[in-house]
């Protein structure tokens, strides 16, 4: 579907989107050595195609990530948290004890699972704030 | 392996509830969420036999308290714990994908991820020993009770929906401000640290202010007197499984997060148990007047729900053992009634809809009968159990207010239980009654009616009366 | 100077709160409710985050030439609490939607009185 957006939007949205794309993925996988975090990663991720939505139209980013997608998504996210810290129980250690990721070195280990589980996160904020907005937008009054 | 055992019933339902969504099938959805409900449950009856041994704790991610999250159980939460899920799972398997037929369009899985998140929330704020984590679960349970309530059938489910949304999340933010405040005043947030720090906190005022809020909190949560209005619209609005739900447990978590938070951590004592025993006496009396005027099925027994859940608040006001029994008994006697009671009447809404009973569902209606004696408190069933451990309690304590108060609101409740019968008994089956639904509805509610006999014939729940009291502090 | 500050930052803080709780308890309109339960949650957001503010102290980064750090436990408290109220603000929404669907208002009173209508 095209939308009356001007050519200039247009231009220019399709140069912002990949480098917030970008920045999205820098701020969830950097989160562990400075500010960050995949709350925050999920946020911006979401509000990247938030835009292209706006530009080029729903139906358009519906065709890049389907609603069924992020449906399957937004739990997943969730199982791959609670897998980092089924592993820790699995193995012996408590749940969520990063360390069990890397008996050898626990300090390696916290990072690791802080990684995997702030990529957890980043799926299921990304996929849950994208559903917020199809939900309300896709919204038509019955009859 | 006995370490698993204290985290299973918060996190069964939590890491069950997405697969539930990623599997999309309403079908193997209700499946799903109803083992996970029975592991629940039978992992919370394992924890019991070791009540006596004292708290438990659990450090998530190996971290040390104060510094790290525990779950402490002890003999106050771990039989709520079994109250909660025992409840969820009856609940659940009434919630067929048939019972719910139609509401959803097809995001059956949605509503039994819902559930069981609430389920996960609730017993994760009766598990938790941080006073931070407390406030996160109670969000949990609240936001999903919200969309399970707007699931009703009612073309005003919405719109209770949403008021509850806005008293409960005020409710929820008066409780997020009061843990602030303990944490300025103290700087720790885990609830044993807090139990020590608060009493010599250099800023008492900011202390009690955050009890005060906290207070606030849970006071709107479970429904005392006088912030008790949104829940006959609550249980009026919600699907019938749901509201059998949350008239077995959900009130009784935030009643527990009351005493936990003022008597044990807080250690307010007189102040604080003269303030419980003064809502809970008035809205005994209100609730039992309230439900004895209204119109509508569902508030009746909302209202009845007010009254009783006084008697719970009221027993632990008594701030002795006996008191800590008789409350414990309340708690499973009311979670069996009042849950089997919503379970049996079923979409039943209207007293018209109950007429003829007993010819066209002669079983539906002796577990009504039956259900309803309990909540009238007939001797060999529940009720009686704990009328007689409370009025007991209250007049060893020398309380004659009290005995007073629950010996007049048992009046009312004869008033109220024959307005339920006598529909059910003694009129003629109208042509167009709509027609409850069979077989699997009455599993749950016979098994309730079943529970119930049980606590009134054994002393079973009144075993837990003396590590509850131990848990508080009460009993040697 | 800094205790005057930060007086004047509790007061303003409160000023803030009770604007939301009065929003929250005047206004009949739905979305306008949700807006001022919006409010009243960041006051408590803000003042949560004051908690942990040490005057000369900095981010809690660890970083060679500062010695003295805010307390970063209010500000993980706060990320969790802040995701939890847009959680409220997206169900209440959500909510709104469906009562101007089946009530045919947004505005409290009028949804009410066709609720009891029906």
């Amino acid at each position: 579907m095209r939308t009356g957006s001007p050519v200039v939007v247009r231009v220019v949205t399709k140069q912002l989107v990949p480098p917030i794309l970008l920045f999205a993925l820098y701020v969830q996988f950097h989160g562990d050595y400075g500010p960050g975090g995949g709350f925050q990663a999920g946020v911006i991720f979401a509000a990247g195609i938030v835009l292209y939505a706006m530009v080029f139209g729903i139906e358009t980013a519906k065709a890049v990530l389907p609603p069924s997608v992020l449906l399957r998504l937004a739990p997943l996210g969730v199982l791959l948290f609670s897998a980092v810290g089924l592993y820790g129980l699995a193995t012996g250690y408590h749940f969520l004890d990063y360390a069990a990721l890397d008996p050898e070195d626990p300090a390696h280990g916290q990072h690791l699972g802080l990684l995997l589980i702030e990529f957890g996160v980043g799926v299921t904020v990304a996929a849950t704030m994208l559903l917020l907005f199809y939900t309300f937008t896709s919204r038509r009054p019955p009859r | 392996m006995s370490e698993i055992l204290l985290i299973a019933p918060v996190l069964l339902p939590l890491l069950i509830a997405p697969l539930v969504v990623m599997l999309g099938s309403q079908r193997a959805g209700w499946l799903l969420a109803v083992l996970a409900a029975l592991v629940a449950t039978l992992a919370s009856a394992a924890l019991l036999p070791a009540l006596g041994e004292g708290p438990r704790s659990y450090h998530f991610g190996n971290w040390p308290p104060p510094f790290g999250i525990e779950y402490v159980l002890d003999g106050l939460n771990t039989p709520l714990l079994l109250l909660t899920n025992a409840s969820a799972l009856l609940a659940l398997i009434a919630a067929t994908p048939a019972t719910l037929a139609g509401r959803f369009a097809g995001r059956e899985p949605v509503f039994y991820a819902l559930f069981l998140l609430c389920l996960s929330g609730l017993s994760g704020i009766l598990a938790t020993g941080d006073a931070f984590n407390v406030f996160v679960f109670l969000e949990i349970s609240s936001l999903c009770t919200y969309g399970l309530v707007a699931a009703g059938p009612r073309p005003g489910s919405a719109l209770a929906a949403f008021q509850y949304l806005i008293l409960g999340t005020l409710g929820g933010s008066f409780v997020l401000l009061g843990v602030g405040f303990w944490l300025q005043a103290t700087g720790t947030l885990n609830m044993a640290d807090l139990a020590q720090r608060l009493p010599q906190s250099e800023y008492g005022e900011v202390a009690l202010a955050g009890s005060v809020l906290l207070l606030l909190g849970f006071a709107l949560k479970s429904a005392s007197f006088p912030l008790q209005q949104w829940l006959p619209a609550v249980y009026a609005a919600a699907p019938w499984p749901v509201t059998a739900f949350l008239a077995a447990c959900a009130t009784k978590v935030a009643i527990y997060a009351m005493v936990r938070l003022a008597l044990d951590v807080a250690a307010l004592g007189e102040a604080a148990r003269w303030l419980f025993g003064l809502i809970a006496l008035v809205g005994i009396v209100w609730g039992a007047l309230a439900a004895c005027v209204q119109r509508d099925l569902r508030r009746m027994l909302a209202w009845s729900s007010v009254s009783q859940l006084g008697y719970i608040l009221f027993a632990f006001s008594l701030g002795t053992a006996a008191g800590v029994t008789a409350a414990m008994i309340q708690f499973f006697s009311h979670g069996a009634i009042k849950g089997g009671l919503f379970l049996a009447l079923g979409p039943a809404r209207s007293f018209d809809d109950l007429a003829g009973l007993r010819e066209r569902e002669p079983w539906r209606c002796a577990m009504l009968t039956l259900l309803t004696m309990g909540l009238l408190g007939v001797p060999l069933t529940a009720g009686f159990a704990a009328k007689w451990a409370l009025l007991s309690a209250a007049a060893q304590a020398g309380h004659g207010i009290g005995l007073g108060v629950v010996i007049f609101s048992s009046l009312l409740a004869v008033v109220y239980c024959l307005r339920l019968l006598e529909p059910v008994w003694l009129r003629a089956p109208q042509r167009d009654a709509p027609q409850l639904p069979r077989h699997a509805m009455l599993l749950p509610p016979a098994l309730a009616t079943l529970a119930m006999f049980a606590l009134g014939l054994t002393p079973w729940a009144a075993s837990f009366g003396r590590p509850a009291a131990q848990a508080l502090g009460w009993a040697p | 100077m800094t205790l005057w500050a930060s007086q004047l930052f509790y007061a303003l803080d409160g000023l803030l709160l009770v604007t939301g709780l009065y929003l929250v308890i005047a206004q009949d309109n739905l979305v306008k409710k949700l807006l001022g339960l919006s409010l009243f949650q960041v006051a408590i957001f803000v003042f949560y985050l004051s908690l942990g503010k040490l005057f000369p102290g900095g981010a809690a980064v660890l970083l060679p030439e500062q010695s003295i750090y805010s307390h970063p436990l209010p500000h993980v408290l706060i990320l969790t609490a802040i995701v939890v109220g847009i959680a409220t603000l997206a169900v209440g929404l959500a909510l709104v939607v469906r009562v101007q669907e089946e009530l045919g208002s947004t505005e409290e009173d009028e949804a009410r009185l066709e609720d009891r209508r029906r």
